[in-house]
């Protein structure tokens, strides 16, 4: 599960990003982060990676107490999660097949365990058929679905998307979603940060939304009762 | 740090992959691991070279050793072993006054003559000239050599030791700190292109971050990366090294240059190629590490 408790984060050039906001996922939700750009909702995904730290409350992922982290427990923490972006973020040497193993070789998975897994997730996100391509031969859409069999590969208990359907036509980013969705129902907890309000109006699930770095809305009841 | 021998396997793998991958960067940074080890080699040969030819001078110095004219030529005889007797004397050669006579004869030539007279009445002594194992040692060899009964005197020229001496230390001292100096030099430019090389792939690093990789995993395949473009610019630097010393000595001996004598290219190999090995992982291994550093704060 993920707790966030009093947390807000003030920029080293003074602006607050996030002021004292509070909530809860629990595990298997399914949870969109909405807000116009520049909301804090992208500072929200990255305390939760430790690629920024909060100036004060406390971060939780899966019992790790993300704030207080060395900076060797780091990768520790980043194995938890999955994490999808806006620019998939590819390594266009590799292929297919490679940038999804690649995740599960940092991880120290035996060969064995990676020649099972990649056809699994590729599979998941149905694209076995391009396991040899480069990810510069695919469209935005499989990219993505690259980048989700990747963040699968290690069977994390949360996924966190960072925009995913930024980059991709309404059409691809349905998929994409109803792919999110699908995941969800096989029981990881997703974290998904969108300006995409039709997507988010469509899919009918929890719903947290940010402006200028406060919790304006949360559409789950009592939730808020949690830090009271 | 600790490795496993499959991500050993892992590793080596994507080291290897990314050396041809970046075909371009990678044969730069080979080429400046080249120039560097050349310099760096050029400087090694000649220390190597100078102290060799300093320590024939040293050993080739010679200390004369005057015997003593009351001395039975028994007792001037018995002399070599005493004086062999003494610590860093390397050898002892006996001089009689009547071969130097001799030679003094033939090189006069026509006027010979002139020496006819002394044949019954030599002013020349006999003498021992000895050589040093150690040059430095000769004040107290001296002093004991001084004690010998029958040693009327002992001739030498401090000056000349003293200057053959401070120029080997000299080279000793400052090739030291001239090598760290081009080491370090080497590892800067060195580190340098790398940096280019892994400025490229910033991008590649910083994914492996947010995948959960941990800085060591990120280093290793690096670190083999420069340890084979450092390994292969020492081989080729050591080819080019070798090929030229022995071109220039034997044109050096052709010229007829005989009062030094260079190092054999046999003798200098057992210097040159664990030096440079050793040089061409460091220097391709440091400066991996030292350009993967900054991109690895994410």
């Amino acid at each position: 599960m993920i707790i966030l408790s009093n947390v807000s984060k003030v920029y080293e050039n003074g602006s607050t990003a996030l002021n004292n906001i509070s909530f809860f996922v629990e595990r298997g939700e399914f949870v969109f982060v909405v807000g116009p750009s520049g909301s804090g909702k992208s500072t929200l995904i990255k305390l939760l990676m430790h690629e920024e730290v909060a100036t004060s409350g406390e971060v939780i992922v899966n019992n790790i107490s993300v704030n207080s982290l060395k900076r060797s427990e780091i990768p520790y923490l980043r194995r938890e999660m999955g994490v999808v972006f806006q620019d998939f973020r590819l390594l266009p040497k590799k292929t297919v097949y490679e940038n999804v193993s690649f995740a599960m070789e940092i991880v120290g998975a035996s060969p064995r365990e990676i020649r099972r897994q990649v056809p699994n997730v590729l599979s998941m996100v149905g694209l076995s058929h391009k396991a040899k391509v480069y990810p510069n031969q695919l469209s935005g859409g499989e990219q993505q679905r690259v980048a989700l069999a990747r963040a699968l590969a290690n069977n994390p208990a949360f996924l966190i998307a960072d925009e995913p359907t930024g980059n991709l036509n309404p059409k691809t980013a349905y998929e994409i979603v109803e792919l999110l969705e699908e995941i969800n129902r096989r029981g990881t907890t997703i974290i998904m940060a969108t300006h995409a309000k039709d997507i988010v109006d469509s899919m009918k699930k929890r719903v947290i939304a940010i402006e200028d770095g406060v919790i304006v809305r949360d559409e789950v009841r009592g939730v808020y009762g949690y830090e009271d | 740090m600790a490795m496993k021998i499959r991500e050993l396997n892992y590793f080596s793998k994507e080291a290897t992959k990314n050396v041809f991958s970046n075909g371009w960067m990678s044969l730069a940074s080979v080429f400046t691991v080249i120039v560097s080890l050349l310099i760096f080699g050029v400087f090694l040969v000649l220390t190597i070279n100078l102290n060799y030819i300093a320590g024939q001078f040293e050993s080739d110095y010679e200390i004369i050793l005057i015997v003593d004219e009351n001395c039975s030529p028994e007792q001037t005889e018995a002399l070599k072993a005493q004086i062999e007797s003494v610590e860093y004397v390397k050898t002892a050669t006996f001089d009689s006054k009547t071969t130097r006579l001799q030679a003094l004869k033939e090189g006069m030539g026509d006027n010979a003559s002139l020496f006819d007279g002394y044949d019954e009445n030599n002013p020349l002594r006999d003498w021992y000239k000895v050589t040093l194992s150690d040059l430095e040692q000769t004040d107290s060899v001296v002093s004991q050599l001084e004690q010998i009964q029958g040693i009327a005197k002992v001739r030498l020229n401090k000056e000349t030791i003293d200057k053959l001496l401070s120029a080997t230390s000299l080279i000793a001292r400052n090739s030291i700190w001239i090598m760290i100096a081009l080491g370090l030099i080497s590892i800067f430019i060195i580190s340098n292109t790398i940096k280019l090389a892994v400025f490229s792939r910033a991008k590649e690093i910083n994914i492996m971050k947010f995948v959960g990789a941990t800085d060591w995993f990120i280093r290793w395949p690096f670190i083999i990366e420069g340890v084979i473009i450092g390994l292969s610019g020492a081989i080729f630097s050591l080819l080019i090294i070798c090929f030229a010393y022995s071109g220039i000595v034997s044109s050096l001996s052709s010229l007829g240059i005989s009062f030094v004598s260079f190092k054999p290219l046999s003798d200098m190999t057992g210097y040159l190629i664990p030096t440079f090995i050793v040089m061409g992982i460091v220097l391709g291994g440091i400066g991996s590490l030292i350009s993967v550093r900054k991109h690895l704060n994410v």
